[in-house]
């Protein structure tokens, strides 16, 4: 077994109320993990620690990921490996924070304006999400919002940008930079942080005004379809995690969420459209109008 | 469409349904089927006439007082909102210890 050498720990980082370090056995991989997950990093000091070790090539699942004694994979591939660690950051990450309501969700933030993009996996947010950074907006999260219903606020949740192979085209100058050393532990996605968008991308969250429901229809010419904070609250709650668990408090603390904001139906035909359809959203509700 | 008659039957909201009120429309989340419902402003009018345990004749009698609309439009409205009600499992008939020790 490869043995985890002194200098290849990168950490602590902070993902809602996930607290993290992660060791690595090779340098070039630790280092590689301490710049993708940079925007997450947490105040100094102590802190549990994933581990990645490599048993060598005569091992069939030669990779092994704990956190702490825990297994949580076995793998061939160190790449799997970084999959497995980043999915399992995730679901921590919605484990630390039994107060909050989350909800599979973008977020992003511009002139104090936070807007959601309540949806379904695998529709599109983290394009969306990585598109509107691109154009300006401040990032908050592209696949969990964190509603604490103490504060009525979104908290952040600055984990990179993850793009699957499909949204490459549309958005080539977010292709990350791997150092040569690291290509091998590249999944294949593209884990963009925010920050190396612009230094000044990450959002410190607040109070959501616009809820957008989006949907991409290539057929239809953009629109945007007033919907009532009744029917919102319908599609988010499909949205929320656990939502079964805790229904009442769920749907309660979604009302507080949605009476402040605007909520609307955003169908688009094309990226650059929905970017540009979302900033004037955003205009007209810093301009304070009411929405038809 | 379940039938709301006699229209004199006492009915209530079921137990354990979920819900809150947004700009006169109502969510309500049913645990029993897990289905979450959205009911417009009227269906909220008569969703909240439920909330105490009554038949489909005294909610027309409380909307009556207050809108200016034939009874035999309320009825019909009502009915149909209520039929949609108990479809959904939303509404039940209201049972003795609902309705009280003088009314059973």
């Amino acid at each position: 077994m490869t043995p985890v050498s002194e200098g290849s720990e990168a950490g602590p980082f902070e993902a809602l109320g996930h607290r993290f370090a992660v060791r690595s056995p090779d340098p070039a991989l630790g280092e590689w993990l301490g710049d993708i997950l940079a925007d997450l990093r947490g105040p100094p000091g102590p802190a549990p620690c994933y581990t990645i070790t490599d048993r060598g090539a005569g091992v069939r699942l030669r990779w092994a990921l704990h956190w702490g004694d825990e297994q949580v994979a076995r793998s061939r591939s160190g790449a799997r490996t970084v999959s497995m660690l980043l999915w399992d950051v995730n679901q921590r990450a919605a484990a630390s924070a039994p107060d909050d309501v989350l909800v599979h969700a973008a977020s992003v933030e511009r002139d104090g304006v936070v807007v959601l993009f309540p949806a379904a996996m695998e529709s599109g947010k983290s394009t969306l999400a990585g598109a509107l950074v691109r154009a300006g907006f401040a990032y908050l999260s592209d696949e969990i919002a964190a509603y604490d219903p103490r504060t009525g606020t979104v908290r952040p949740f600055h984990r990179p940008i993850t793009l699957d192979p499909g949204s490459w085209r549309v958005l080539p100058e977010l292709r990350p930079l791997v150092p040569p050393l690291a290509h091998r532990y590249q999944p294949r996605q593209w884990h963009v942080r925010a920050s190396t968008i612009r230094p000044d991308a990450l959002s410190g969250g607040g109070v959501a005004r616009l809820v957008v429901a989006p949907r991409y229809d290539p057929a239809t010419a953009t629109r945007v379809e007033p919907m009532s904070r009744a029917e919102m609250l319908v599609h988010m709650a499909r949205q929320t995690f656990h939502f079964s668990e805790t229904p009442v408090r769920t749907i309660e603390a979604l009302a507080e969420l949605l009476r402040p904001a605007a909520c609307v139906r955003l169908s688009v035909d094309g990226l650059d459209e929905a970017v540009e359809a979302v900033g004037e959203l955003v205009d007209t509700v810093t301009r304070e109008r009411v929405l038809p | 469409m379940t039938s709301v008659h006699p229209p004199s039957r006492a009915l209530h909201r079921a137990a354990d349904v979920a819900h809150v009120e947004l700009d006169g429309e109502t969510v309500a989340y049913d645990p029993r089927s897990g289905a979450i419902h959205l009911l417009n402003p009227t269906a909220t009018l008569v969703w909240d006439l439920f909330a105490e345990p009554g038949s489909v004749d005294e909610v027309v009698c409380a909307l009556a007082d207050v809108f200016p609309v034939p009874r035999e439009i309320l009825e019909r409205d009502v009915d149909a909102v209520t039929a949609d009600l108990l479809d959904q499992g939303l509404l039940a008939e209201a049972t003795t210890a609902a309705l009280g020790p003088d009314e059973g």
